[in-house]
């Protein structure tokens, strides 16, 4: 009888294994792979491949992903960074990668950029799963998705993502098979590269808005990331990056710039220094204006470099052998990427896969 | 022991069932709006072109004729360009899913174009809530009305309408 019941339970677990090794291998088949479409959601996992650490730690959405380099900024400087960013990446997202990347490293400072304060509600639940489906899970995780969720989503659709794509399986393609348990590497230490260039031409109209207080849940978080870092004796830094469009109004301004005096942190509108950093909008941007391509996050982050090494005790990893090996391939990975959209651009005249 | 594999079977053919039906929304990580012209949303009207939130882009911008100015970006999030098509007195603003473009917003600039409901900049609160009956939501500068798959804002300085804007539910 022993022996029976014995038998039965071990069938009976045997059979739970393979369901739910069976439903693990769906859930890797039909999540998103964001590799030859919409690069930027495969971001936010890239991180954990890092090897070694960073002492600058970029927070924000795509005026930080696409403006700054921190492979610029080991070569002028020796700075280590990373860029934790991500399509719309709202102030709460924000919060919560900091909070993440902070149970793998402790950096000396965390840039954040302020675009995202003017939105003070969940937005969209497709940049949300941007923001947080490459998460690793973690109470971050679970916070990220509480503060995160528009009315329709549900947390267990971000535990089981499969609930939420099983209907992916008519769009299916060998993309998906190919990629399910490893991804190309699609950016550098978090930045989006973008060598093509299409000048500023104008803008439409500002909407007058009826109010620009910007929203308590951003403050919330704001404040959240500011004693956070003082907790664990960061320093940070805020910015709003030199991108034009959407608009950053003066109001807005006033407010961060008022926030910063109030606890002592250093605030930079690069829009306004945009003359002194040396960006030129006619070549320095590939999107008309809204992102700098290469050469002007190159220019960004050369000049920023110069405040943070001036400011910050940071070490000069250059002369560091286990950095140096690693940093070597990636500036191998950055000049070749680079090489490759130049290509393309001569080729096809615009840039196709990246 | 068949007794046994059959009822197994069907367990996991319930599993598969769950995870191809389950779940209920649309589920990709592109795009979400209907692709449809609204259903019993509100609109606004330009001459003769009634304009629906979630309505095709481009049959609209057809109808309108020409644009006095007109700007793109790439949208972040999604495959395709959102657009920005600005009129005598408002912005036409779309959003991209698959090729096709949809109506994402109207916003009205002055007080030379007016709601359906005759509510233009510069209208009162009382000729709001006249008009339109007790908001979905409101706040001491904003009034929001929600109909279909669309919301009318209503920005307020005092008792005055300083902004409004028509907008798509797209989620």
């Amino acid at each position: 009888m022993k022996k029976k019941i014995a038998k039965r339970a071990a069938v009976l677990a045997v059979f739970l294994i393979v369901m739910l090794v069976v439903l693990y291998l769906l859930q890797r088949l039909l999540m998103p792979k964001y590799m030859s479409d919409i690069p930027e959601g495969a971001m936010v996992e890239e991180y954990y491949q890092e090897t070694t650490d960073h002492e600058v730690l970029f927070v924000g959405d795509c005026e930080v992903y696409e403006n700054f380099s921190p492979i610029t900024l080991y070569e002028d400087y020796g700075i280590t960074s990373y860029i934790r960013g991500s399509a719309q990446q709202l102030t709460w997202q924000s919060y919560y990668l900091l909070e993440d990347a902070l149970r793998y490293e402790t950096p000396k400072v965390v840039v954040f950029n302020v675009l995202a304060m003017k939105y003070n509600e969940p937005q969209s639940e497709a940049y949300n799963r941007m923001s947080i489906d490459g998460m690793k899970m973690s109470s971050s995780k679970i916070g990220a998705i509480q503060a995160s969720m528009t009315e329709e989503e549900h947390m267990l659709d971000y535990i089981f993502p499969i609930l939420r794509y099983h209907s992916r399986w008519s769009d299916l393609s060998m993309e998906d098979v190919k990629y399910m348990f490893h991804k190309d590497k699609v950016s550098h230490n978090g930045y989006y590269m973008r060598v093509d260039v299409r000048p500023v031409d104008g803008f439409p109209e500002p909407e007058k808005l009826s109010d620009y207080t910007l929203g308590d849940k951003a403050m919330e978080y704001l404040d959240r990331m500011r004693l956070l870092c003082e907790e664990k004796g960061i320093d940070l830094v805020l910015v709003k990056s030199p991108s034009l469009y959407p608009y950053w109004y003066d109001e807005w301004d006033e407010q961060i710039a008022d926030y910063a005096e109030e606890y002592g942190l250093d605030y930079f509108n690069y829009e306004k220094l945009a003359p002194e950093i040396g960006i030129d909008y006619n070549t320095d941007t590939y999107d008309a204006g809204l992102h700098m391509n290469l050469s002007g996050a190159e220019k960004l982050s050369k000049y920023f470099g110069k405040y943070l090494v001036e400011n910050y005790d940071l070490t000069d990893y250059r002369e560091d052998p286990e950095y140096q090996e690693v940093y070597a391939e990636k500036i191998r990975f950055y000049e070749e990427m680079e090489e490759a959209q130049y290509q393309e651009l001569e080729e096809y005249g615009e840039i196709i896969s990246y | 022991m068949k007794r046994r594999m059959i009822a197994m079977t069907a367990a996991l053919a319930a599993c598969f069932a769950l995870t191809a039906c389950g779940g209920g929304s649309e589920s990709s990580s592109e795009g979400s709006g209907s692709g449809q012209a609204s259903g019993g949303g509100y609109t606004f009207t330009s001459g003769s072109t009634e304009i629906a939130m979630n309505a095709d882009a481009a049959a609209v911008v057809e109808e309108l004729g020409e644009a006095d100015d007109y700007f793109e970006s790439e949208s972040c999030a999604f495959e395709g360009l959102d657009k920005v098509y600005t009129y005598p007195g408002f912005q036409l603003n779309t959003y991209p899913v698959d090729d096709k473009d949809y109506v994402l917003s109207v916003v009205f600039m002055d007080d030379t174009v007016s709601t359906d409901e005759g509510i233009s900049i510069g209208s009162t609160k009382d000729e709001v809530t006249e008009a339109y009956g007790d908001p979905t939501s409101e706040s001491a500068t904003e009034l929001v009305y929600e109909k279909g798959d669309s919301e009318l804002k209503v920005g307020l300085d005092g008792d005055s309408v300083s902004t409004l804007e028509i907008a798509a539910v797209t989620e």
